[in-house]
């Protein structure tokens, strides 16, 4: 990672926003800032350390109860008699660029650096009971390549990446000020140094493949079958034995069952036919009765006839003839049938004395009415039968009509005779056949019997194939159960068969993670120590040396003959020691773990140094060695320093520096950073 | 455990891919939460064994 830049708004002096930008120019990598005693030197390396890490003043070194805002705003938050709910912030925002080489990764968006934007950030608000901080924020935003930034959401996420940035137990290396320098071996180092060399890697990859192992071993335990695959095969074969059995056995009653369902159905056919024969006698039953139905109705016909026979109107047949005779003997007379019915001469002549005719007309002196009269006289009894004889008419034509309607009865009556006798004969000779015939009453009983057994037989034999089926069933169920639990059972086998693989390769490469990290931990180790050791040399003058036990704490031998002690140090001797372990940590760090393969395609990853009066315990000869180590070793370098440390280091780095500012102390609560340049 | 003989050549492919995977969640800053990075490394162990057709 470098520093692009870092912005500091109302933190501690440095009032208002202020921004500082390093120099990530490979060729100028110093940033150089000048300031003199209390322009805020410490102060501003300290602002690295809270911005990535938080906390209050003295977990960032500012003594206990400090106020992190600039006095200035304080002041202003605190004064009283003014509104309250006065606010203000103070903030840190840190740039940082990691440089991944895309080709170098396998990473899906094939892009180069990740930039980082920290900002941490507090509210400060004046209440009644003073000026309190009111919130704390802290927000990470990242972009990836050419991505959008996008902003980090969750805590842990910004912990690790923080942690993966800078480990908080390295960082003092890194972003230290002035005596702290001192205080380094005094801290257990041995998990930041493993997580800044990128050995948190392998931890996470531990991590992650211990619980994708518990997964497959999950996996494994669900898959584990409940009663074994064998038992469910042979309880199958078990089942099949007996439907075969059953099908065998069941076959057999159901051609029991057709041959009784033939038999009975012929049987049947047989009684129907018979049974058929024998109703003919019904039949015969039925014509006697018919026949005797008949007869009384031909008795009642000719009853009918004989009592019409004997009507009263029998004498029109008389008077038929005697009508005949009559008109016969007075068309031999020559009468006619004119003249006045009932009248007689008599009449007519007592009409003719009284002198008005019965139609009312006066007879007297008209002679037309007396000569119809005297026609009449003519015609009437006794000169005349014509009366007779149209009385007799009048009589026998009523008697006609009668007689006709007495023939009409007397034909019907007649004919319904004729036609009952006809229907009798007709049934007589009908009954007189059907006596004859034999209607095998006795054989449609028998027939009866055996039908009936048949009927039992057949009942039996399908209520017997209706159980063998109904055990078909519960069977084939059984079968298409076991077939079930079998197919399930064999495919938690081969879950359980596949999980077992994943579990066993998990498991391998767990153990193969682990080695690796356990040698790549002895590696860097060893790599660290003699690195640090020649370094040391390289810084130290004198004939000291140095060594580094397993947690990287760093020990000073004094060297007597063969004899090695360990060393009381100096505030100047620790800062070489230690510079010579940054510069260790450092050359080691570059050569990151973050390849394709083990131990190909490693890329350079720069680191940092942000150093306050680094010099300020440390000779001349001993500047010029350390200016040298760091121009060689490190990737980007900001010292913080006094105008007089900077004459000495001035020769060595000026060629290499990109940046320069200097604090312009303008009061104790306020400074300013300018940039300057180089001269 | 299963009785198939696992080639000792894919547990280092395998373990390199997890390894290289972690780096570059590592790298980008932990795009990958931890129960994502589970997920990838159990696809990539499952990859590793469906094309070693184990």
């Amino acid at each position: 990672m470098i520093i692009k830049s870092i912005g500091l708004e109302n933190f501690r002096q440095y009032k208002g926003v202020q921004n500082v930008e390093f120099s990530t120019d490979g060729n100028k990598k110093i940033t150089v800032i000048l300031g003199q005693n209390t322009c805020g030197k410490t102060t501003l390396v300290r602002a690295f350390a809270w911005c990535l890490y938080g906390g209050e003043a003295a977990d960032v070194g500012f003594k206990k109860g400090t106020q992190l805002i600039n006095e200035e705003e304080y002041v202003f938050l605190a004064q009283k008699g003014e509104a309250l709910n006065k606010s203000r912030s103070l903030s840190v925002t840190l740039v940082i660029e990691t440089l991944v080489e895309s080709d170098k990764v396998e990473n899906e968006n094939g892009v180069g650096p990740v930039i980082y934007t920290i900002k941490r950030k507090r509210d400060y608000t004046s209440t009644p009971r003073g000026v309190i901080p009111a919130n704390d924020s802290f927000t990470i935003k990242k972009r990836v390549g050419l991505e959008n930034e996008v902003e980090v959401k969750s805590k842990r996420d910004k912990e690790k990446i923080i942690e993966a940035l800078m480990p908080r137990n390295l960082s003092q290396y890194f972003f230290y000020w002035g005596e702290q320098i001192t205080d380094f071996d005094k801290k257990d180092l041995d998990s930041a140094v493993k997580s800044f060399l990128g050995l948190d890697v392998f931890e996470q990859g531990i991590k992650h493949l211990k619980t994708a192992k518990e997964d497959y071993f999950k996996e494994v335990y669900r898959y584990t079958a409940n009663s074994t695959l064998q038992d469910l095969i042979r309880s199958r074969e078990e089942k099949r034995t007996q439907e075969k059995a059953l099908n065998i056995k069941l076959d057999e009653k159901k051609k029991e069952a057709e041959y009784y369902e033939g038999k009975f159905s012929q049987a049947s056919q047989e009684f129907y036919t018979l049974k058929e024969k024998a109703r003919g006698k019904e039949k015969l039953k039925e014509y006697e009765q018919n026949q005797k139905k008949y007869e009384d109705k031909c008795a009642q016909t000719k009853a009918s006839f004989r009592k019409t026979f004997n009507h009263p109107n029998l004498p029109f047949f008389i008077m038929l003839n005697a009508e005949k005779r009559a008109n016969k003997i007075l068309d031999h007379n020559k009468d006619t049938s004119e003249g006045w019915v009932n009248i007689s001469v008599s009449a007519i002549d007592e009409i003719i004395k009284k002198g008005t005719c019965i139609c009312g007309a006066c007879i007297s002196g008209n002679q037309e009415v007396l000569e119809h009269l005297q026609n009449e006289k003519r015609l009437a009894l006794p000169n005349s039968l014509g009366g007779i004889r149209e009385l007799y008419t009048t009589v026998y034509e009523n008697a006609e009509q009668g007689m006709m309607n007495y023939m009409v009865s007397v034909c019907k009556d007649l004919n319904a005779i004729a036609e009952a006798e006809d229907t009798l004969q007709v049934l007589r000779d009908d009954i007189e056949e059907l006596n004859k015939k034999d209607y095998g009453e006795e054989e449609v009983e028998a027939k009866k019997k055996a039908l009936e057994e048949l009927r039992k037989l057949r009942d039996k034999a399908s209520r017997e194939t209706g159980a063998l089926e109904n055990q078909q069933k519960i069977l084939k169920a059984d079968l298409v159960a076991l077939d079930k639990k079998i197919t399930v059972e064999q495919s938690k086998e081969s879950k359980r068969n596949l999980a077992n693989i994943r579990l066993e390769v998990t498991q391998k490469v767990l153990d193969s993670m682990t080695q690796k990290k356990r040698m790549q931990e002895e590696e860097m180790s060893a790599s660290l120590r003699e690195l640090t050791k020649k370094y040391f040399d390289q810084i130290y003058t004198g004939c000291r040396e140095i060594e580094i036990d397993k947690r990287f704490k760093l020990k000073v031998l004094n060297k007597v003959g063969s004899t090695k002690r360990e060393n009381e140090t100096s505030p100047g001797l620790d800062a070489v020691k230690n510079f010579a372990f940054i510069a260790a940590l450092i050359t080691i760090a570059k050569e990151t773990i973050h390849s394709k393969s083990q131990n190909k395609g490693r890329h350079m990853e720069p680191y940092p140094l942000v150093l306050d009066a680094p010099f300020s315990q440390v000779d001349d000869t001993h500047i010029a060695n350390i200016c040298q180590m760091l121009v060689d070793e490190v990737e980007q370098t900001a010292f913080v320093m006094m105008e007089k440390d900077w004459h000495f280091a001035k020769q060595k780095i000026s060629p290499y520096v990109g940046d320069f500012y200097v604090i312009d102390k303008k009061s104790e609560t306020h400074s300013i950073i300018k940039k300057e340049d180089l001269l | 455990m299963s009785e198939k003989v696992i080639p000792p050549e894919l547990i280092d492919e395998l373990y390199i891919k997890i390894k290289n995977r972690e780096s570059v969640n590592r790298l980008f800053g932990y795009s990958y939460n931890d129960a994502e990075m589970v997920k990838e490394i159990k696809r990539i162990i499952e990859t590793g064994i469906d094309e070693a057709n184990l």
